[in-house]
């Protein structure tokens, strides 16, 4: 049985394109043949209208890699949905995006099944909206709060009673590799100058002091919460040598927060708020430079007004290092029983979508309980023990689910 | 967001009459008593609880 994904292309660093890429290796290794379809692929190359994709992982030593084994198909995600010896579709994304919506558009002519795994970062779609999902034969959703929120809409319900839930998830070496692992095996691989960079962050970091996040540079996403809640705790904590690495990544198209002037109105320092640098904000990092950089910090901070996920708090939490977030109706139920969600407001945006506004105090509160040892060793247990639920196996398990519901495989 | 109802109207426009037809005789625009719950609940967090003034 062969599965079409349409999603990100697998060689992009971000979310998307990671949970494409193991997804398809995850398919395959259930003996599923798979072709992804993808934008940023030309939309057609000189002997075929598709590649064959090989992964190369350098870091195979430390065991940062996934690699199916074998080529995998990738295609221009404009051809989507309409090739013969596909016999169901899959569609990943929020459907009614800006890229997404056009996917479900021609995908939706097809004669062929077609599902959506879809997401949402509001608590709420409204009506209008929901209707997208009027338009594929099956949905999956990662999180019960995202199927709640397209749900919502009585006709959308309606068609979508035997929804799936399947959870994003994490490869094995989420689990099995530790920080110090990753840091020392980082180290080695470094230049001199790089080293020399990082000596403030390892400074913080060996007196439990470093907070931050990695993260794309999107107005999602609350810097200023996050910029006035490590203020507050600096001003409280003066003898600290506390730091935040602010790793932020280019979103292209989005408009960019201003860091420098929130840092000057909040009296911040240059040396207190540490950059990926310039380069790496363009490009985004590797997989080997994300872990990294999770494992430099005492703690991984999300103050967001949604997430459809949140994979990096499973990714930082996989690894034991503590998080603390802005509590969204995902985020609440994905680390449920995890005591360091920050509290938060609803509120509307023009949209009609309903989003969240971080408490900042209620953040730095969060932020300073990680400054005593014993509650930190707690609660990197904890997040260890709750990002543990989300594994690769599962996700693929759900998504087996979704694409053979016609079939019976 | 106006983009992704604009699309969506001219998507049940185009499907009219194919093979797979649209899954919905037309389009029900109208909010939802949940969502509408959800929004003035969000807007008002006090709606219904409180009482009313003399």
């Amino acid at each position: 049985m062969k599965i079409g994904l349409v999603w990100e292309c697998p060689w992009t660093p971000s979310s998307y394109g990671k949970l494409a890429l193991w997804t398809a290796y995850g398919l395959l290794k259930e003996g599923f043949s798979v072709r992804l379809y993808c934008p940023s692929m030309p939309e057609m190359s000189l002997y075929s209208r598709c590649v064959d994709y090989t992964v190369k992982c350098l870091h195979r030593s430390l065991g940062v890699c996934v690699d199916p084994g074998q080529p995998l198909e990738v295609c221009h995600s404009a051809v989507a949905c309409n090739d013969r010896d596909v016999d169901v579709y899959i569609i990943g994304g929020t459907p009614f995006g800006r890229v997404e919506s056009k996917w479900v558009e021609q995908c939706s002519h097809s004669q062929k099944p077609v599902a959506g795994y879809f997401v949402t970062e509001t608590s709420i779609v409204q009506p209008m909206l929901a209707m997208w999902l009027a338009h594929v034969d099956a949905v999956a959703f990662p999180a019960r709060a995202v199927a709640e929120a397209f749900l919502a809409h009585e006709p959308a319900r309606e068609l979508h009673k035997d929804w799936i839930l399947a959870p994003h998830g994490l490869p094995d070496y989420y689990r099995t590799l530790t920080p110090d692992q990753i840091l020392d095996y980082g180290l080695k691989a470094m230049d001199s100058g790089d080293a020399e960079r990082l000596k403030p962050a390892l400074e913080s970091r060996s007196e439990g002091s470093l907070y931050g996040t990695i993260a794309k540079d999107h107005p999602r996403k609350d810097y200023a919460a996050l910029l006035s809640a490590f203020a507050l705790l600096k001003h409280k904590h003066p003898g600290r040598k506390l730091r935040l690495f602010l790793g932020l990544i280019k979103a292209v198209g989005a408009p960019m927060w201003n860091v420098d002037a929130i840092k000057a109105t909040l009296g911040l320092a240059d040396d207190d708020i540490l950059t990926l640098e310039p380069r790496l904000q363009e490009t985004g990092i590797t997989e080997l430079g994300l872990l990294f950089a999770y494992s430099l910090l005492n703690a991984y901070i999300l103050a967001t007004l949604g997430e459809g996920f949140g994979l990096p708090l499973v990714e930082a939490g996989s690894l034991g290092i503590p998080i603390v977030a802005t509590r969204t109706p995902v985020i609440e139920e994905l680390w449920e029983g995890y005591p360091l969600l920050a509290e938060s407001k609803p509120i509307v945006v023009s949209e009609g979508f309903i989003l969240y506004g971080t408490d900042y105090a209620d953040l730095a509160s969060k932020m300073e309980v990680l400054l005593d040892e014993n509650s930190w060793e707690k609660c990197s247990k904890q997040a260890k023990a709750t990002a543990s639920r989300y594994t690769l196996d599962r996700m693929v398990e759900g998504v087996v689910k979704l694409g053979t519901r016609w079939t019976g495989w | 967001m106006v983009e992704g109802v604009v699309k969506l109207v001219e998507l049940a426009e185009k499907k009219k009459g194919a093979k797979k037809p649209h899954p919905l005789e037309k389009y029900d625009a109208t909010p939802t008593p949940a969502y509408k719950e959800k929004v003035i609940k969000t807007l008002y967090p006090q709606a219904g609880t409180a009482k009313p003034k003399i």
